[in-house]
C-alpha cells in the first residue's frame, strides 16, 4: 500500500463511503414516476431494484452496467481509489458478470495536491487492472468535496445472470466478508481505532469480490448481490421482495469484526445504518437479537461481499472452496430462503 | 449543556461520552443535537454504561437527557473510557513519548500586521486538527481567550481538537479582564497556578 502522509482525506468528507447513499426508500420515491422505456433487450432495469443493469446484446452476450461513486472514506488517497474502485466492480460480480471496460468519474478540490488526485486515480487502476478490465476514460470536475468513483461495463451469458430475484424456497445463504465495515469508519472518525484495525478495515474494503465470484459462478447459485449501502438486511429485503420469499438469518454464524460490536455497543454507529433500519425494519423479525447485533445488520458496508442464494446441493461444495481460497475473506452460511406465506420478510433467530 | 448541533455521527454521541465521564453519579447531562441518529446513538451509549436516557423534540432539535449511573458498572466504564482515550492518544501521537501542550497568548500569531496575524492564528488552529498528534492541552490567555469565545472565527477548530481529547483551558482572569467570561465557548477556566503547572509539566511546550 502506498503511504502519503499527513494527508486527512476523511476531513473533507460529510458522508463516508456508501453510508454517502441516498436511502433506499427515498431513492423508490425520487425514481418512482419517471417514465420508463420498455425495450424487451433490457433484461435488469432499475426498476427491479438490482445492483447493475444488463442488456441483452446476443444470444449468448450481455453486457452488465453499473456506476458507483463516493467521499473519502479512508485518509490514505491510495487506499481511497483502490477501494472505490472495488466497490464499484462488485456491482458486476453481484450480477455473475466480468467486468472489461471502466471508465473514471472524479471531483477534486482545486487546490488539492496533484501527487494526492494521481494516488487517488493508481489505487483505481490498480484494482481495474487486477480485475483484467481496463480504464478507458473518465470525467473530472472540481467540487469541495473530493469524490471518486467508476462506470464499469461487464460481459455475462444471458443465462446465466445472478439477480436478486432469482432466491428459492430452500436455497443456502453464504456471505463472503466481515461485517462491520460502516461502524469502524465511524469509529475511525470517532478516534478510537487501533492502527491495526485500520488497516485491516482498510484491506477488506480493498478486498475484490473477483475471487469469490470466480468460484460461485462454477456451482449452482440462484440469485445474488453485493451488499453494500443499504447493510445486509437492507439488501436481504430486496432479495426477499424481489424473489417473493422468506428469509430466516442465523445471527451466530454471522461473522462480526469484533471492534465494531465493541462501538456499536458504545453507540458509535453512522448515520446510515438509522436510514436503512427505516427502511427495512418493518419487515424484520429481530427475536431475541440484542440491539448491537440488529444495527451492525443495517450497518452500511462500503465494498462489501456477495450474499449467494445457493442450491441446497451445492453448498457444501460452494462453501469449502470458498474457504479454501486466501483471495476470499470469509464464508459464512448465515440463514436460508424459505416460502414466503405472509407476515415480515426476514426473520433473525 | 452540549450543544452537538451541527456535528455528524459520531461525534455527538463521542462529545456526550467524554462530558459524562467527568460527571459525578445522579448527575444529568443535557445534550442539544439535531438529528435522529444523534439520539439513536445517545440512547444507546447511555444503555451500554448503565444510564438512563429520555429525549424531547424541541422544534427541529432533540433535547437528550442523560443520568449518569451511580453503580460500580459506571465506575468501572469510567476508568476503561480513560484507559481508551490514553490508548487512542498513544496511538495519535506518533510513537513519540510526553505530553505535548500549546500555550496560546494572543489572538494574532506572529509580530508585524495584526490582521495578517489574525489569518494565520485561524490558519494554525486548523492546521492542528489536521495534524496525527493533537496536543494534550491547549492553555489560552491574555488576547488568546478571543479564540474560545463566542465570535472567534476559530471556534469549530478547537471544538473538534476538544472532541479529538485535547484539553482547552482558558485563563479566567483574561476572560474577566476582556468581559467574555459569559462568552466562553468551548472548554473550561482555569488560573494562573493551572497553567504554570501545565506548562512546567509538559515535556513539550509550545508557544504562540
Amino acid at each position: 500500500m502506498k503511504k502519503t502522509d499527513s494527508v486527512k482525506l476523511t476531513k473533507l468528507a460529510e458522508c463516508a463511503g456508501c453510508g454517502a447513499k441516498v436511502g433506499a426508500g427515498e431513492l423508490a420515491k425520487l425514481l418512482g414516476d419517471l417514465p420508463v422505456r420498455r425495450d424487451e433487450n433490457l433484461l435488469v432495469g432499475f426498476d427491479k431494484s438490482d445492483d447493475a443493469a444488463v442488456y441483452k446484446v446476443s444470444g449468448d452476450l450481455a453486457i452488465v452496467q453499473t456506476l458507483d461513486f463516493f467521499p473519502p472514506i479512508v485518509d490514505d488517497p491510495y487506499a481511497f481509489g483502490a477501494i472505490a474502485a472495488a466497490n464499484a466492480l462488485s456491482d458486476i460480480y453481484a450480477m455473475g458478470g466480468e467486468p472489461k471496460t471502466a471508465l473514471n468519474i472524479m471531483a477534486v478540490p482545486e487546490d488539492m495536491p496533484k501527487e494526492h488526485v494521481h494516488a487517488i486515480l493508481e489505487g483505481g487502476y490498480a484494482k481495474v487492472a487486477e480485475a483484467g478490465a481496463v480504464i478507458c476514460g473518465g470525467h473530472s470536475i472540481y467540487d469541495r468535496e473530493p469524490k471518486y468513483g467508476l462506470s464499469v461495463t461487464g460481459f455475462v451469458h444471458p443465462d446465466r445472470i445472478l439477480t436478486n430475484a432469482g432466491a428459492r424456497p430452500g436455497d443456502v445463504l453464504i456471505y463472503t466478508k466481515r461485517v462491520g465495515i460502516g461502524v469502524l469508519t465511524a469509529g475511525w472518525k470517532a478516534e478510537m481505532l487501533s492502527e491495526e484495525s485500520k488497516k485491516s478495515m482498510q484491506e477488506q474494503m480493498m478486498l475484490l469480490n473477483k475471487a469469490a465470484r470466480d468460484i460461485m459462478i462454477r456451482f449452482r447459485v440462484h440469485a445474488c448481490t453485493d451488499v453494500t449501502g443499504f447493510g445486509m438486511l437492507g439488501h436481504l429485503l430486496e432479495m426477499a421482495e424481489g424473489s417473493g420469499t422468506r428469509i430466516s438469518i442465523e445471527t451466530g454464524q454471522i461473522d462480526f469484526i469484533p471492534e465494531a460490536a465493541e462501538l456499536a455497543k458504545m453507540g458509535v454507529l453512522p448515520a446510515g445504518m438509522y436510514r436503512n433500519r427505516h427502511f427495512a425494519e418493518e419487515e424484520v423479525d429481530p427475536g431475541d437479537a440484542p440491539v448491537w447485533m440488529q444495527d451492525l445488520l443495517y450497518d452500511p458496508q462500503t465494498s462489501g461481499g456477495l450474499m449467494m442464494a445457493a442450491d441446497p446441493g451445492d453448498a457444501d461444495a460452494l462453501l469449502s472452496e470458498l474457504l479454501k481460497d486466501p483471495q476470499v475473506q470469509s464464508a459464512q452460511r448465515i440463514g436460508t430462503v424459505e416460502e414466503y406465506t405472509g407476515g415480515k420478510r426476514i426473520r433473525l433467530y | 449543556m452540549l450543544d452537538a448541533r451541527g456535528k455528524a455521527c459520531p461525534l455527538p454521541v463521542v462529545l456526550a461520552m467524554k462530558e459524562l465521564d467527568r460527571m459525578d453519579p445522579g448527575e444529568i447531562l443535557e445534550v442539544l443535537v439535531d438529528n435522529e441518529a444523534a439520539v439513536g446513538n445517545l440512547t444507546r451509549m447511555a444503555s451500554g454504561k448503565g444510564a438512563e436516557a429520555r429525549n424531547e423534540k424541541d422544534g427541529d432539535d432533540w433535547r437528550v437527557f442523560i443520568t449518569r449511573g451511580s453503580t460500580g458498572e459506571a465506575a468501572a466504564s469510567k476508568e476503561l473510557a480513560g484507559q481508551e482515550a490514553e490508548n487512542a492518544f498513544c496511538d495519535a501521537s506518533g510513537g513519540r513519548r510526553g505530553t505535548l501542550v500549546v500555550a496560546i497568548g494572543t489572538d494574532c500569531m506572529g509580530q508585524g500586521d495584526d490582521k495578517l496575524g489574525r489569518i494565520l492564528m485561524k490558519s494554525y488552529l486548523f492546521s492542528l486538527t489536521q495534524q496525527e498528534e493533537i496536543p494534550k492541552t491547549i492553555l489560552f490567555f491574555n488576547g488568546g481567550v478571543k479564540l474560545t469565545t463566542e465570535g472567534s472565527e476559530s471556534l469549530k477548530d478547537i471544538e473538534e481538537l476538544a472532541a479529538r481529547g485535547a484539553e482547552i483551558m482558558s485563563c479566567g482572569t483574561c476572560l474577566d479582564f476582556y468581559g467574555l467570561k459569559e462568552s466562553l465557548k468551548v472548554g473550561g477556566i482555569t488560573n494562573m497556578y493551572a497553567i504554570a503547572e501545565t506548562m512546567q509539566k509538559a515535556d513539550r511546550l509550545v508557544r504562540i
